[in-house]
């Protein structure tokens, strides 16, 4: 009978523990087919989900050599690297979370477009009378670039803001219908059929936003320069991404 | 209200919410022959065992604001899903076997003869209940509330799916400790609420061993 109890204890323990540990389920890894070699091990910021995905996947069929991609916000990802992840590439949509890394190089990559989306099925939508808004944590990139353009254009976020992880943490939120509206990027919302783009942020309402590579790896150079390359950049633009002049 | 007001009155309201249906349901388990207990206790045990965030996610699916229940409980003006309904709920699920368990046990050191004589002297169940079964155990089912509340003030996993994070309203001490380790200077900020958050479980673990001996040497059990 006692063991019942120490068994549910221990049970209870297992799964807070798991509760508690900094990312539980949303931390996607997903590994390639083993290729030649150790496989170089990419960072990204969540809105680069499609695009990093795709240009890794022909990096690895040019050179043979494997990718191993994760998502997460930029905040946490430079979290994760300063503690000892073990990133060779590392594109943050905001080159301040570069500043604390030890990088071998880096460079200013892309731009993108802040938006506001709703759900498809709804009608009429202010910005000025949303009755619940979805933002990215402040620390969050997209969510920086959200409270900047809220307070340019005089805007206060709702009394019920729901915060997400990271951008694409409050695109989901925006579908399953936990808000009205949303602040993501452009290229966000032409990945979820269920939302429509609502307004634009004018350019200067925000930091210009900014993503930017740093190679914190050896391995990383030979795939954080193909970035550069003009075929990745049209892959890019072909998004929805603009190439920074 | 701040996230230490939110994790207590969510975990308050979870708890009180499911002490009559924990009551019932160990009743059930402990009182019956019938074959198909065991089924009923693998499915009551099983939030255990799931990781939270699937148990977050079914919630979500229930009661999503855009499916047909969730609607009409947003018309109520109860809506489950991204409201801190949602966080009692998920509170109340994930905590629910461990109280179960910790009520059956209680009930499993009562003497079944005991009710057997109130019963055959014409007692009604009910009465049997209030006057036999719950003077007998109350301290057992106290210290399942403290495990369960206990366990809903740490529930993290499915509030953040069911309930997501909104300060003031869902964001429960678990749910500011994880965002604010992302922020920067955030885990100065949290000092504070990991030494609550452990102190609040010491005291209820500490609690719920405390009425667990209690009840047993009452019982004579602890010889």
């Amino acid at each position: 009978m006692r063991w019942a109890l120490a068994l549910g204890f221990l049970l209870a323990a297992c799964s807070s523990d798991k509760s508690a540990s900094p990312k539980p389920a949303d931390t996607k890894a997903e590994a390639m087919p083993a290729a030649a070699g150790e496989p170089v091990v990419i960072y990204a910021a969540s809105s680069l989900k499609e695009l990093v995905t795709e240009l890794g996947d022909s990096w690895t069929k040019k050179t043979g050599q494997a990718v191993r991609l994760q998502f997460e916000a930029s905040s946490t990802l430079a979290r994760q690297i300063k503690e000892g992840a073990p990133a060779d590439v590392f594109i943050t949509a905001s080159p301040e979370w570069l500043d604390q890394l030890k990088v071998i190089e880096r460079f200013d990559w892309l731009s993108n477009t802040l938006v506001c989306v709703v759900r498809k099925d709804l009608a009429t939508f202010d910005l000025k009378t949303v009755e619940s808004l979805a933002l990215a944590n402040e620390q969050v990139p997209a969510g920086k670039y959200a409270k900047a353009a809220l307070a340019h254009l005089g805007i206060k976020p709702p009394e019920r803001t729901i915060y997400g992880s990271n951008v694409r943490d409050v695109l989901s939120k925006v579908s399953q219908g936990g808000a009205q509206a949303g602040i993501v990027y452009a290229t966000d919302a032409a990945v979820d059929p269920a939302v429509r783009v609502a307004m634009t942020f004018p350019e200067e309402s925000h930091p210009k936003i900014l993503y930017s590579v740093g190679v914190i790896g050896e391995r990383g150079k030979g795939f954080a320069s193909s970035l550069k390359e003009s075929a990745s950049l049209a892959a890019a633009t072909k998004r929805g991404f603009i190439e920074i002049k | 209200m701040n996230s230490v007001e939110i994790s207590l009155t969510v975990g308050v309201v979870s708890t009180v919410l499911s002490l009559p249906l924990a009551i019932a349901m160990a009743l059930y388990l402990e009182r019956t022959r019938s074959r198909v207990r065991h089924a009923v206790q693998t499915l009551i045990m099983l939030p255990l065992v799931l990781p939270p965030v699937v148990t977050g996610y079914l919630l979500l699916k229930v009661f999503s604001p855009i499916g047909p229940l969730g609607r009409t409980l947003a018309r109520l003006g109860a809506p489950v899903a991204f409201h801190w309904l949602g966080a009692v709920i998920a509170a109340a699920v994930v905590g629910f076997p461990l109280f179960v368990l910790m009520i059956a046990l209680a009930i499993k050191a009562v003497d079944p003869r005991f009710e057997r004589v109130s019963r055959s002297l014409g007692v009604s169940p009910w009465r049997t209940f209030w006057r036999v079964t719950l003077p007998l155990t109350w301290p057992g089912i106290l210290a399942g509330a403290a495990v369960a509340f206990a366990r809903g003030l740490g529930e993290f996993g499915a509030t953040i799916i069911l309930a997501g994070r909104i300060p003031g309203e869902t964001q429960t001490i678990p749910l500011q400790i994880y965002a604010e380790l992302d922020a920067p200077g955030g885990e100065r900020r949290i000092v504070g609420l990991v030494l609550t958050a452990c102190a609040f479980c010491l005291v209820c673990v500490a609690l719920s061993r405390i009425l667990d001996s209690w009840y047993r040497r009452r019982l004579e059990l602890d010889r």
